[in-house]
């Protein structure tokens, strides 16, 4: 068995796919984690404070990880559900009452949505308590607030897609508040001196049409699967090389130790 | 090469160079024309070999190529214009996809309900009634009076959702935050904060009503006396 090993490990397919081996060295351990493209998020070496999880409670990194939850979830929900608006209430029903653990995924993803608004809004809360907002970490700050108004959009956009009365409602009472924007909706201030109509405005695109209907059902389905997420993970990779270019996660102000 | 020397200055470049940049100060140690009084170099050393230049002294110009900052008649260069060329060519086609993608969100066929319609013969109604039998189609109450019809809009002026005819109570009331509307529209209760509207309304040709839904009239702006408000039939 052990020359089995031996000789895997030695092949070149081994060799191809693994660089490193489990040497105790503070060289290999380094090098492990930057040449594996999924380690290699995390620093190679991190201050004694980063492990301090009642400084940074960890919210950037569970939010991340409901992300993560959300995108399989969600994935594994599209199987079944269809954006039409003939078939998109059946198809809920059948996921929770027909499909093999389809209420256990439908619910994970209804959970972690609700549940990452509010590591969201955590993480942001610590952010600002301990003054990591302030230089030189002012830009990703505005990185995140961009990635806190995507949370809020998906989460809005997911509202819709049950499309039960509820949903329609929700998303009715919702969009009617785009038809006060400033300039793009046709109630709202100079909208109609710039010729804002209910068939032209801002809340004409969201929906795809002048009240919420099939054409708004899928616009929030392709935003919610496809469009949202894209420009969230673009902005996350952005949120979280910044956090290394600005000198690793924030900690306490070091009192001239360490 | 910013410092080229002296003696190659003179050498090769001066002839020509003059001629070509009458903007630059030719630093020549032999020929102090009186046409460069511009900026003098403090005083260069005339018989060093490779003096640190002071001025910005003249580019040398290579072989099969214009001398540098001489554009002729041209403001930019020809490799400029394609330069230029090629990324205007680039943000325009950038510009022009993108009004082009946003063009495409503004659908040109909306498939939703007509915005007028006929709601049948005035007989069908009993003096009194609040009809609600074109509320699932098209939103709209139509509502018998002794003296007449008028449509009432069932879109709560709150934010949009559809309130409900409460015949005992002889209001309407909003499930969404509770507004309540007197049979008139006028609103009384809840967070609405202006009246329903109402609808055109008047008779087609066949004798039908018909109800126009893109013609709307706001109690708060005096529209409601206006004739094509309320329909007189008796």
């Amino acid at each position: 068995m052990p020359k089995i090993r031996e000789k895997l490990q030695q092949s070149e397919v081994w060799k191809s796919i693994f660089r490193h081996n489990y040497q105790d060295t503070n060289r290999n351990r380094a090098l492990q984690i930057v040449d594996n493209v999924f380690l290699h998020l995390h620093p190679v070496r991190i201050s004694r404070h980063a492990t301090n999880i009642g400084f940074t409670w960890g919210m950037g990194g569970i939010t991340f990880l409901l992300f993560i939850v959300l995108t399989i979830t969600g994935v594994i929900l599209m199987f079944y559900y269809r954006p039409a608006a003939e078939y998109a209430y059946d198809d809920m029903k059948y996921l929770m009452n027909d499909v093999a653990f389809g209420p256990l995924m439908r619910n994970m993803h209804r959970w972690a949505a609700h549940l990452m608004v509010i590591t969201v809004m955590l993480h942001m809360f610590r952010v600002f308590l301990t003054g990591s907002y302030k230089a030189p970490r002012q830009f990703n700050w505005v990185v995140g607030v961009v990635l806190l108004v995507l949370t809020l959009l998906l989460s809005f956009t997911g509202y819709l897609l049950p499309w039960d009365q509820l949903a329609i409602w929700a998303v009715t009472v919702g969009t009617n508040m785009a038809r006060a924007t400033p300039l793009l909706g046709h109630e709202g201030p100079f909208g109609p001196q710039l010729g804002m109509r209910i068939d032209n405005d801002v809340r004409f695109v969201l929906l795809g049409g002048t009240q919420v209907g099939p054409p708004t059902l899928l616009r929030f389905y392709v935003g919610h699967c496809i469009f949202l997420p894209l420009i969230a993970a673009v902005f996350m990779a952005v949120h979280f090389w910044r956090i290394r270019k600005d000198g690793g996660i924030s900690g306490p102000v070091s009192n001239g130790k360490e | 090469m910013e410092n080229s020397t002296n003696s190659k200055t003179e050498n090769a470049v001066a002839a020509p160079q003059a001629a070509a940049s009458g903007s630059k100060p030719v630093t020549s140690d032999s020929t102090s024309s009186p046409a460069d009084p511009q900026q003098a170099p403090a005083a260069p050393k005339p018989t060093a070999p490779k003096p640190v230049a002071v001025a910005p002294a003249v580019k040398k110009p290579k072989q099969d190529r214009a001398p540098e900052n001489d554009h002729g008649i041209w403001r930019i260069s020809r490799r400029n214009f394609f330069s230029v060329a090629g990324w205007a060519a680039f943000f325009v086609f950038i510009a022009a996809s993108t009004i082009g993608a946003l063009r495409m969100m503004f659908p040109r066929i909306l498939f939703e309900p007509p915005s007028s319609f006929k709601a049948g013969f005035p007989t069908d109604y009993l003096v009194g009634e609040v009809s609600e039998k074109y509320k699932d189609d098209y939103r709209v109450w139509i509502v018998r009076e002794s003296e007449g019809f008028y449509a009432l809009s069932a879109i709560c002026t709150h934010l949009g959702c559809t309130p409900r005819w409460l015949e005992p109570e002889n209001k309407f009331k909003c499930p969404c935050h509770g507004s309540g509307f007197r049979r008139t529209g006028i609103n009384f209760e809840g967070p609405a904060p202006r009246p329903l509207e109402r609808l055109k309304i008047s008779l087609s040709d066949d004798g039908q009503l018909l109800v126009d839904r893109a013609i709307k009239f706001r109690y708060e702006n005096g529209d409601w006396i206006k004739p094509d408000c309320f329909l007189k039939y008796s």
